[in-house]
């Protein structure tokens, strides 16, 4: 069985135009990734918030509420910078973290609290298992009392003055200090702060030391959804950050596609495409059908004294000498 | 074609295989954030745990705090089970709240039959325990069967969880014998049949200062005016009760100094309840409810802080007079309370410590006086600003960096007079943040420049924190530029490839006539009297590509043909035309010439090729026979 040289070039160009094709179609899988619709993604708060999600914390609107959730690449001192002005100018800004880079942001704004980075476990108020414990809501209107379901939560330590508590884990609980997945004696017991409100500047900062309460499968548990309604309220711009998400390798093909869209998209790459375009379709035309006659034109340009009949024939010579 | 479509398709199949299996596989896990709650198993929980929560419901219960209980065992909702064991835990929790429920109702009606017994009220007192009492039997049975409940807990989860279901158990049968024995009691009173009694009061005013005596007389009757002497009334007034016992005809009086309590207003009522042998002949009365406004001063605080602007660690003094003076004050900052005394006139001043890490603003100071006498509380508060002198920092930071390199930063931390002060640094770099220390006013720091940091300027922020907390932060920002090598190499490759598009066609297509021309010594073979010089000097190179050397052959032996019969290869013939002229002119040697053309054809149309040896020997055997 033979295979056409047209075969060849052919099945690796519709390979590789198929891979991206459906690597732009599927879903990413990103932890907290608000086009995730998988279970560990934020698709569903996305839609429910009408949030935005944004690729640059400058892209936020004055007195709007920033949602940093589950953040894992570290904060520049611009992007700093720039959520210092925000809450400056009246924003909300909603951190989301567990075991991320979410204190280089509590550091930056200048805060005392801290996330501590262990894992509350509960082996009594739980659902399903010890890493899903139970946290009760205090200071949200009309929730007081309801229930958060947690999922490998971390807790809030040395709170600033001033800071209004919103959850806390069970007297149950405890801080896997030691990390042997079990409470032991030497684990501080709870209950321990999970959320807490701060005011900063002339905004608010709002730290939920578990973002997993706000992925997809975990909305429909216990008053999750309404907690994070809570929060957020109503008729207020709403934005996700998903510049600090961490990377699959799916997610990186994805993006890096992504770019080089973007980038071709530019007026500059438009016009260069275009350019080399029509010099690459130029050249076809005169390799294969009159090359050797602008060739020749462009001998009598140079030396205006030579016949162009001659050359012309010339050309058309070694035309078909090299068909 | 129909290959080219199979192997199209094939590859679309494998790309789209390719692109769903890498998907899942992508997936980061590693450290996990979290788990799928619909992926994971039950996990039992820990029985000693669970029933210590049952525990303190049983202590609550045992305590008679039955709002307590109901509250703990509210936890108990939370805990997740599989179905199976959740059922039996739900209903045990359900039994004991209903038997929660139904002990407080009891204990309530026994409260309000104490009540209705006040105002004689023996047969509604009698109904209302009924009621109780119903209920309580209710709670026996929930009780009984939280009980077994608790039982199959503990066979399947190896947690005794019992407590509660026994304590509830034993407030059941203590409400019950409370409740029979005083069903039994109000049944005998009322048999017995009581008299009512009429119980009235007054008092010499409305208004009063507080602390004055107040007098206060009344008189207890039968409902057939009869008076009642030597019977203990008690008076309630502002929530104090005080007992009198009444006189000749029923009457009593009693002169009291009203409490030193600061409110508006204040109620008076009188209270009789039977007692001894009376509880089987009268029943109780309360009088009406009368008010007295109550009457105090409430002082004048003026205050002042010197100085009115202070740093952290320093002190200040809040002084101030109180009129008239009261009994005292509490200043109050920042968390901490001093309590001051007054001077005879009413003045007072205190010094007040500022926290080392306040930050800089206005703070109140507030100052609370005490009451005393017909002096009444009172409050007010003064506002201190806490400020910081400020610093101020130089930097030496380079102003280009190449990306992957490492450079020196320092600077100098000083107070605004110059004296050098020490402190942390912390360095905000685009990319990272460090931290560095100042040392008798100096700081240096190295920082790394990541290499696949793009070419730019930058903007990098230092801060200093000054260790004395007397003095402000202070932040510089300087610009960097960072040259990345990377960056620059592949936009000069992208310029070079460009320059190569653009210019490559004109100069290959001018090698490629240059080398025809070459091949017949540089001169045409078209045209009469025309001469063209081999254009070497157009190449861009100055190489010449030398082409078929078959063709070269051919050419000369087409010159050899145009020299000896004078017949030329026009651009408009083709080869058999040529052959068909050339042959005819050149008589028995023609035919050699076709047979060399047929040749030179399929060497160029076909993939039969011919090697220049071959085909040269054959025109030079052409060529010899063509001079005979």
């Amino acid at each position: 069985m033979g295979i056409s040289r047209l075969g060849i070039i052919v099945a690796p160009i519709t390979s590789l135009l198929t891979l991206i094709v459906f690597t732009y179609i599927i879903p990413t899988n990103v932890d907290f990734d608000p086009y995730n619709t998988g279970w560990n993604g934020l698709s569903e708060l996305a839609n429910f918030v009408k949030a935005a999600a944004i690729d640059d914390l400058g892209e936020t609107q004055p007195q709007s509420i920033l949602i940093v959730v589950g953040p894992s690449k570290h904060f520049s001192s611009d992007e700093i910078r720039i959520l210092r002005g925000f809450l400056e100018g009246g924003g909300i800004l909603i951190l989301m973290d567990d075991f991320g880079t979410g204190n280089e942001v509590l550091e930056g704004l200048g805060l005392r609290a801290r996330i501590n980075g262990s894992i509350i476990l509960d082996p009594l108020l739980r659902y399903r298992d010890r890493h899903l414990p139970i946290a009760f809501i205090e200071g949200v209107r009309n929730l007081n009392g309801r229930t958060v379901v947690l999922n490998y939560a971390s807790a809030i330590q040395d709170l600033d003055p001033g800071a209004r508590i919103l959850l806390t884990s069970s007297p149950y609980s405890c801080l896997d200090l030691d990390g042997d997945g079990s409470c032991s004696d030497r684990d501080p017991r709870g209950p321990f702060v999970v959320a807490a409100e701060l005011p900063l500047g002339g905004g608010r900062v709002v730290i939920v030391s578990d973002p997993s309460i706000a992925i997809n499968a975990m909305m429909s548990l216990e008053d999750n959804k309404a907690f994070i309604e809570g929060l957020i309220g109503s008729g207020t711009p709403v934005y996700v950050d998903r510049s600090h998400l961490g990377d699959t390798l799916f997610s990186l093909i994805k993006l890096t596609l992504y770019r080089v869209f973007v980038v071709l998209s530019s007026a500059e790459a438009k016009y260069s495409i275009a350019i080399i375009l029509a010099m690459i379709i130029a050249r076809i035309k005169v390799s294969t059908t009159s090359s050797y006659r602008t060739a020749a034109e462009a001998v009598i340009r140079r030396h205006p004294t030579w016949d162009k009949r001659v050359l012309i024939k010339l050309a058309e010579e070694l035309e078909i000498e090299q068909r | 074609m129909e290959n080219c479509l199979k192997i199209t398709a094939a590859a679309a199949i494998i790309a789209i295989a390719l692109s769903l299996f890498y998907h899942p596989l992508c997936a980061a896990s590693s450290p996990p954030r979290h788990v799928d709650p619909g992926e994971i198993r039950d996990d039992l929980p820990d029985p000693l745990m669970l029933a210590s929560i049952y525990a303190a419901v049983a202590n609550h219960i045992a305590r008679g705090n039955l709002s307590e209980a109901l509250k703990e065992l509210s936890k108990a909702g939370f805990i997740y089970l599989p179905r199976d064991l959740a059922i039996i835990l739900e209903q045990y929790n359900k039994l004991l709240s209903q038997g929660i429920d139904r002990v407080n109702f009891s204990k309530a009606s026994l409260e309000k039959a104490g009540k209705l017994l006040l105002r004689g009220m023996v047969v509604d007192a009698i109904r209302d325990l009924e009621k109780g009492l119903t209920e309580i039997l209710a709670a026996n049975i929930s009780s009984r069967e939280a009980h077994r409940n608790a039982e199959e807990i503990k066979r399947r989860l190896g947690a005794d969880v019992g407590g509660a279901s026994r304590a509830l158990e034993r407030i059941v049968s203590e409400t019950y014998s409370e409740i029979s024995a005083e069903i039994k009691r109000l049944e005998d009173l009322e048999s017995v049949g009581l008299e009512s009694t009429i119980l009235t009061i007054s008092i010499n005013v409305s208004r009063a200062w507080v602390g004055s005596p107040v007098e206060i007389v009344g008189s207890l009757k039968t409902s057939s005016g009869d008076p009642l002497e030597g019977r203990r009334v008690m008076i309630f007034i502002g929530g104090v009760n005080i007992s009198v016992n009444t006189e000749v005809g029923g009457y009593y009086r009693l002169e009291v100094s009203l409490p030193t309590i600061y409110i508006p207003r204040i109620s008076v009522y009188a209270v009789y309840m039977p007692s001894k042998s009376d509880e089987l002949r009268y029943r109780g009365a309360v009088s009406e409810e009368l008010y007295i406004e109550l009457l105090y001063i409430v002082p004048d605080i003026s205050l002042s802080t010197i100085p009115d602007r202070v740093r952290p660690g320093e002190s200040f003094v809040i002084e101030g007079v109180v009129d008239p003076p009261g009994g005292g004050v509490a200043i109050t900052f920042l968390g901490r309370s001093y309590g001051v005394d007054l001077s005879p006139t009413g003045s007072f001043a205190a010094k007040v410590e500022v926290p080392g890490d306040v930050r800089e603003g206005f703070y109140a100071v507030s100052v609370e006086v005490y009451p005393r006498g017909f002096i009444g509380p009172a409050s007010a508060s003064a506002k201190i600003y806490v400020y910081r002198d400020p610093s101020v920092i130089e930097v030496k930071i380079p102003r280009i960096v190449i990306a992957g390199l490492s450079y020196e930063v320092s600077g100098r931390a000083a107070t605004a007079e110059g004296q050098p002060l020490d402190g942390g640094v912390r360095i905000e770099l685009p990319w990272a943040f460090m931290s560095t220390a100042s040392y008798g006013g100096v700081f240096r720091a190295e920082i790394s420049t990541p290499i696949g940091e793009a070419t730019g300027e930058k903007v990098v922020r230092i801060v200093f924190m000054p260790s004395a907390k007397i003095y402000r932060e202070a932040e510089i920002e300087e610009r960097i530029f960072v040259i990345n090598p990377a960056y620059v190499a592949a936009l000069l490759g992208f310029a070079y490839v460009t320059m190569r598009i653009s210019v490559g066609s004109i100069a290959i297509t001018l090698r490629n006539i240059a080398a025809l021309l070459q091949r017949r010594g540089g001169k045409s073979s078209i045209g009469e009297g025309v001469e063209i010089q081999a254009p070497g000097d157009e190449t861009a190179s100055g190489r010449l590509i030398v082409s078929d050397e078959v063709v070269l052959i051919f050419y000369d032996l087409v010159e050899a043909v145009r020299r000896t019969a004078g017949i030329e290869l026009l651009p408009h013939m083709t080869l058999r035309e040529y052959g068909l002229e050339a042959s005819k002119a050149l008589g028995g040697a023609g035919q050699s010439l076709l047979r060399i053309l047929k040749i030179y054809e399929a060497h160029l149309y076909s993939p039969r090729k011919t090697s220049p040896a071959e085909f040269k020997a054959l025109v030079e055997e052409f060529l010899k026979s063509l001079a005979k």
